[in-house]
């Protein structure tokens, strides 16, 4: 640094004497939390909305957000599994594979005749749902098929799926005697 | 025997967990030096507290944010300068100087002492001409020159730590420094010479 820099640096420096009045530094804090104060009633409502959400997602790491991620997706999956009508005892919005499978013959309620392969009519096997699905959903049985051979007595005490079960012969319970 | 002092990276943590004391603490650490850099750059008490107020706001709402690559103090630094700036591009050549007064201790310092006679009668005008006459110089200088003009010559700080704040390079600091001192010569030539 040259002499003129360091006389130009002397002179500035004095500019540190240069102070607010004492007691500035009390009286700043006392009116910057008056500030807070006003500021935090006048914000608005969607701005505490966001801050409260930043707030709650600050801290989370993106292996958080993955777990929760999953989490969201087994628990959408298993609601959407769940929901299925268990009953099947509407029939006209009853599911369409249980339609498919009782009636092949016939178009299911609310599938069209090009529906996908899986629910094709005259397809043999039944859709993975139903395979996998543990409480046979029943069947809407056709009047002809009800007089079967077996009298009213009987099939009246005979539970349906037991008469026709919609599952094929290689996925029943093998018979103990 | 005292306590140590809280360091800022224990009152920042203590800060962005709620506590609001802690973050007050730090106000009272950083404000006076804060205080200085906004002063100089401004030359008007009124101006350079309100600032100040925006400051430590935006500091504190945006806390959450800092996540200690820098030093507390280089981070609050860098908020005061571009607040600074921007205030004084909006203010343009409206302005009024607003000094604060000098401390007493000014009297006893060797660059005064050597700026001006001890014993001439006119010490106390020479006071109060030398303050005014640094403040105009100052302000005829640009934005970004005065900014590190204030930190160098004024604060005190290191090429490095400005070229931190400033997010330039430390030979621009230097070039910035060199043309801002060759325009002071200019402008204090006449008190320099009396």
């Amino acid at each position: 640094m040259t002499s003129n820099d360091e006389n130009i640096s002397k002179l500035l420096r004095l500019k540190r004497y240069e102070q607010p009045h004492t007691g500035y530094d009390e009286r700043f804090i006392r009116e910057f939390r008056r500030r807070r104060m006003v500021a935090g009633m006048h914000r608005g409502f969607f701005e505490r909305i966001n801050e409260t959400f930043a707030e709650l997602f600050r801290g989370l790491t993106p292996a958080t957000y993955a777990y929760a991620s999953v989490l969201v997706l087994a628990i959408g999956i298993s609601s959407s599994v769940l929901m299925d009508d268990p009953d099947g005892t509407n029939s006209t919005n009853g599911s369409p594979l249980i339609a498919s499978t009782s009636t092949p013959s016939a178009a299911a309620p609310g599938v069209s005749a090009s529906s996908p392969a899986s629910d094709s009519p005259g397809s043999d096997f039944p859709p993975a749902r139903l395979a996998l699905d543990s409480t046979p959903p029943p069947v809407n049985i056709p009047s002809s098929l009800q007089k079967s051979g077996r009298s009213d007595s009987q099939a009246g005490s005979i539970p349906a799926h037991y008469v026709l079960q919609s599952r094929p012969v290689s996925y029943e319970a093998p018979f103990s005697f | 025997m005292d306590p140590e002092p809280p360091s800022d990276e224990d009152l920042v943590s203590r800060a962005k967990a709620g506590e609001i004391d802690a973050f007050e603490d730090l106000v009272r650490k950083h404000n006076s030096r804060l205080y200085g850099l906004v002063y100089n750059m401004t030359s008007n008490h009124e101006d350079t507290d309100d600032l100040l107020q925006e400051i430590w706001g935006k500091a504190f709402r945006s806390l959450k944010g800092f996540q200690g690559k820098s030093a507390f103090y280089t981070w609050l630094h860098s908020i005061g300068v571009n607040m600074t700036i921007n205030f004084l591009k909006k203010r343009g050549r409206r302005f009024q100087l607003s000094l604060d007064d000098l401390d007493s201790g000014v009297q006893n310092d060797p660059d005064f002492i050597e700026a001006t006679a001890p014993s001439d009668p006119r010490h106390e005008a020479t006071l109060a001409e030398l303050q005014q006459k640094l403040n105009e110089a100052m302000m005829k200088l640009s934005h970004d020159h005065r900014a590190v003009v204030t930190m160098f010559d004024i604060q005190g700080l290191p090429h490095a730590e400005i070229a931190k704040i400033l997010k330039i390079s430390e030979g621009t600091v230097r070039s910035r420094l060199f043309y801002a001192h060759r325009q002071l010569q200019n402008y204090l030539e006449e008190f320099r010479k009396a």
